[in-house]
C-alpha cells in the first residue's frame, strides 16, 4: 500500500512539473531591458536591476541585493533627475538613487505589468503600463494624473518641450500637453486625477504598436506589428506619410533608426528597409536580408547603423546597403543595441554573458554576468 | 510538428471565435473548450463505457473465482484473465487509449490559450508568426470581422477578471483578494473526480481513488489560483462539460457524492 501511495505522490508531482513547464512559469518571459547613461549601463533582467561600469563591465551595484524569484523586471530603467525608475511585472514602480541603488520611493497604483520603459521629463515620471494606463507622477512618486487608453502600453513615451507622446497597443499614437487646464482633470478617491477627455490629439495607425517610436526634428517615426512605418509631424498634428514597401514590410518590434535623410526600419522577417525621411519612398530597390529575425532596436553611428539578429549576428549597414558582420555570438539578441564611444553594447541574456561590449572591429572588450 | 499540427490551428481557431463573438476572450475560451470537448466526445464516451465494463467485471462471479483460484500463480492468473477478457469481449486498454489520445489535445489547448493571451513580449513575439495568412482570407469572407492581426492585443477583460492575470475579488475592508474562480475550479474538480471514480472490489484501488479525489481538486485549485484566469476558466469549462457529458451518458449517480457508500456500490 505504501508503494502505491508513494507512486501516486510521484505521479502528481510529475504532473505538477509538466504543467508548470507547459506554462513557462519561472522561465524568462522577456529579454533584458537596459539603458545607457554616460559611462554606466543600467540593466533589468529576472528579478534584479544592475548598474554596470561600461569601461570594464564591472558591477557597481544591484537592486535588490538578493534575488527574489517571485519578482520579474524586464522594462528598461528610466534615468533622470538623479533617479532610476524601474517597473516590474507585479505593477510596482520604484525609484532608486541613480548613484547607489538605494530605494527612494515606490508606486503601486498600477494593476498590470510594466513592459515599456518609463520616461523622466521636466521633473515628472511618465510610466506606461499594460493595464491600459499611462501614469504621470511627480519626482517624489505622487500620482498627478493618469490616462486610460484602449489597450496595453508597451512602448516608452517620448517628450519634447511642451508635449508627451505615447504609442499604444490600442493602435493609437497619443499626444498630451505637459501643461493643461485643471478643468481637464477629474479627482479620484485616491487623490489622483484622471485626464477626462482623450489626449490633446491622437492618430489611429490601424495596428498595435510594440516598438518604441523615435522623435527627430519634430517628426515621430513609429511602426506597427502589421508592417507599417509612419511619419507624424507632431507640430502640425498630422500624418506625413506611411510606408509598407508594397506589403513587404513585416511586423516591426524595433525602433526606427534615423540617419541623415534616411530612416532604417527592421522587421521580424529579418529585412531592413531604407526609407526617405522626406516622402516615405524606398531608397533601395529591395530590402537588405539579415538572415535572422530583427527584434532588437539598432543604433546609429558615423557610417550607418548597427543591428543584431535573434541568432546573435551583429552587423553594420550603411546607406549604400553595404553590410559588414561584426560578430556572431550565437545567442539571441532582442534588446536594444547601444553605441558608447567606440563600443557596441548589447544584452543577450545568455549563460555566458548578460551584457557585453565589442568594438566596431568585432573584438570583445568585456562581458558582464552577475554572480552572487 | 507539434506547433504546426496542434498549437497553430488551435490559436487560429481561438482567434476566429474571439472575433466572431465580438472580441470577448472569456466567452471565446469557453466556446473553444466546448467545441474541442464535442469533437473528442466519441473518445470520452468510449472511455466511460470501457471503464464501466471494467468496473462491472470486478463484480463478476467468474472473475472473482479466477482471482481466488490463481492468486498464488501469477502467470496462470494473467493467462486466465486474458482468456476472460476475450470471452466477454472486453479490452483492458480501451479505457486508457482514449485518455492517451485526449492528452495531447488537452495540453495543446492549454498551451494555445496561454500563447494567445500574449501578455509578455516573448509570448507576443511567438504568437504573431502563428497567425496564419489563410485566416486573413477567411475573415475577409465574413462581413464585420476584423483582420486577425488587428485583434492584437486581445481584450483581456472578462466579467471581473483580467484573463491574463490570476483572478481575485477584492472586498472593501479586506487587505487580500479572494480567489473565487480557484475555489470554484477546485469544487468542480472534486465533483468531477468523485462522480467519475469507478468503485472497485479492490480496497487498495478504492484508497487510491480516494487519494485522487483529494489531490486532483487541490492541484487544479492551485493552478487556478496561481496561473492566469484564462486557464482557470478553461479548467472550469472543461470540468463542467465533463460532468454534463457524464450525466448525458447516464452515469450520473449522486450516491457517489455521499460518504461511506463505496462498499454498498461494490456489493
Amino acid at each position: 500500500m505504501k508503494q502505491k501511495i508513494i507512486s501516486t505522490i510521484v505521479i502528481f508531482s510529475s504532473l505538477l512539473l509538466i504543467l508548470t513547464g507547459c506554462t513557462g512559469a519561472g522561465a524568462a518571459s522577456s529579454w533584458p531591458g537596459y539603458t545607457v547613461f554616460e559611462e554606466t549601463g543600467y540593466l533589468s533582467y529576472g528579478s534584479q536591476t544592475f548598474a554596470v561600469d561600461l569601461k570594464n563591465g564591472s558591477l557597481l551595484w544591484r537592486y535588490p541585493s538578493d534575488e527574489e524569484r517571485s519578482k520579474q523586471v524586464y522594462a528598461a530603467p528610466a534615468i533622470g533627475d538623479g533617479l532610476l525608475v524601474i517597473g516590474d511585472y507585479d505593477g510596482s514602480l520604484i525609484a532608486l538613487d541613480q548613484n547607489n541603488g538605494t530605494k527612494k520611493w515606490g508606486f503601486d497604483g498600477a494593476n498590470d505589468r510594466y513592459i515599456g520603459a518609463a520616461l523622466i521629463s521636466d521633473g515628472m515620471v511618465y510610466a506606461p503600463n499594460s493595464d491600459h494606463y499611462l501614469y504621470a507622477l511627480d519626482s517624489e512618486g505622487n500620482l498627478q494624473w493618469k490616462f486610460k487608453g484602449d489597450g496595453p502600453n508597451w512602448t516608452k513615451p517620448l517628450a519634447d518641450v511642451s508635449m508627451i507622446y505615447l504609442a499604444s497597443m490600442d493602435h493609437k499614437f497619443y499626444a498630451f500637453d505637459k501643461e493643461f487646464s485643471p478643468s481637464n482633470l477629474v479627482n479620484a478617491k485616491d487623490g489622483s486625477k484622471t485626464l477626462l477627455s482623450n489626449a490633446k490629439w491622437s492618430i489611429d495607425l490601424g495596428m498595435a504598436i510594440i516598438g518604441d517610436p523615435v522623435l527627430e526634428e519634430g517628426v515621430v517615426f513609429v511602426a506597427t506589428i502589421e508592417g507599417g512605418l509612419f511619419a507624424i509631424d507632431v507640430k502640425d498634428e498630422k500624418l506625413l506619410w506611411s510606408f509598407n514597401d508594397n506589403g513587404d514590410l513585416g511586423a516591426v518590434w524595433s525602433t526606427p533608426v534615423v540617419i541623415d535623410e534616411a530612416v532604417f526600419v527592421a522587421d521580424v522577417d529579418g529585412n531592413i528597409h531604407a526609407v526617405n525621411v522626406l516622402d516615405g519612398s524606398a531608397i533601395w530597390s529591395s530590402p537588405f536580408s539579415a538572415g535572422g529575425k530583427l527584434v532588437a532596436s539598432g543604433a546609429a553611428y558615423q557610417e550607418g547603423a548597427v543591428f543584431a539578429t535573434d541568432e546573435g549576428k551583429i552587423f553594420t549597414i550603411n546607406l549604400n546597403k553595404e553590410a559588414k558582420t561584426i560578430a556572431n555570438i550565437e545567442n539571441p539578441i532582442y534588446s536594444t543595441i547601444n553605441i558608447v564611444g567606440e563600443q557596441i553594447i548589447f544584452a543577450s541574456a545568455s549563460e555566458e554573458s548578460l551584457l557585453a561590449a565589442y568594438d566596431l572591429n568585432g573584438f570583445g572588450i568585456w562581458t558582464f554576468l552577475p554572480t552572487n | 510538428m507539434w506547433e504546426s499540427l496542434i498549437i497553430e490551428p488551435f490559436i487560429n481557431a481561438l482567434l476566429f471565435i474571439y472575433d466572431l463573438i465580438g472580441e470577448n476572450i472569456g466567452l471565446a475560451i469557453i466556446l473553444f473548450t466546448i467545441i474541442i470537448k464535442l469533437i473528442s466526445w466519441p473518445l470520452m464516451s468510449k472511455q466511460i463505457k470501457s471503464s464501466r465494463a471494467l468496473q462491472e467485471m470486478q463484480n463478476d462471479e467468474e472473475w472473482i473465482a479466477i482471482q481466488k483460484k490463481y492468486k498464488n500463480d501469477r502467470d496462470k492468473l494473467a493467462q486466465e484473465q486474458m482468456s476472460f477478457y476475450k470471452t466477454k469481449g472486453i479490452s483492458p486498454f480501451a479505457s486508457c487509449l482514449p485518455t492517451l489520445i485526449q492528452f495531447p489535445i488537452i495540453i495543446g489547448l492549454y498551451q494555445s490559450i496561454i500563447q494567445t493571451m500574449g501578455n509578455a513580449p516573448l509570448q507576443m513575439l511567438n504568437l504573431i508568426p502563428k497567425i496564419s495568412p489563410w485566416l486573413k482570407d477567411l475573415f475577409s469572407f465574413i462581413p464585420g470581422l476584423q483582420e486577425p492581426l488587428a485583434l492584437i492585443p486581445l481584450n483581456s477583460q472578462f466579467l471581473w477578471m483580467n484573463i491574463g492575470q490570476p483572478e481575485r475579488i477584492f472586498i472593501p475592508g479586506l487587505s487580500f483578494g479572494i480567489p473565487i474562480l480557484a475555489i470554484i475550479v477546485a469544487a468542480s474538480s472534486f465533483l468531477q473526480t468523485k462522480l467519475m471514480a469507478t468503485p472497485s472490489a479492490d480496497s487498495q484501488s478504492n484508497q487510491m481513488s480516494g487519494m485522487m479525489n483529494v489531490y486532483m481538486p487541490l492541484l487544479m485549485g492551485w493552478f487556478a489560483y496561481s496561473l492566469a484566469s484564462g486557464l482557470a476558466l478553461y479548467f472550469l469549462a472543461s470540468n463542467l462539460f465533463s460532468i454534463i457529458q457524464y450525466a448525458i451518458l447516464g452515469r450520473f449517480d449522486f450516491k457517489k457524492l455521499l460518504p461511506n457508500k463505496k462498499a454498498e456500490n461494490i456489493k
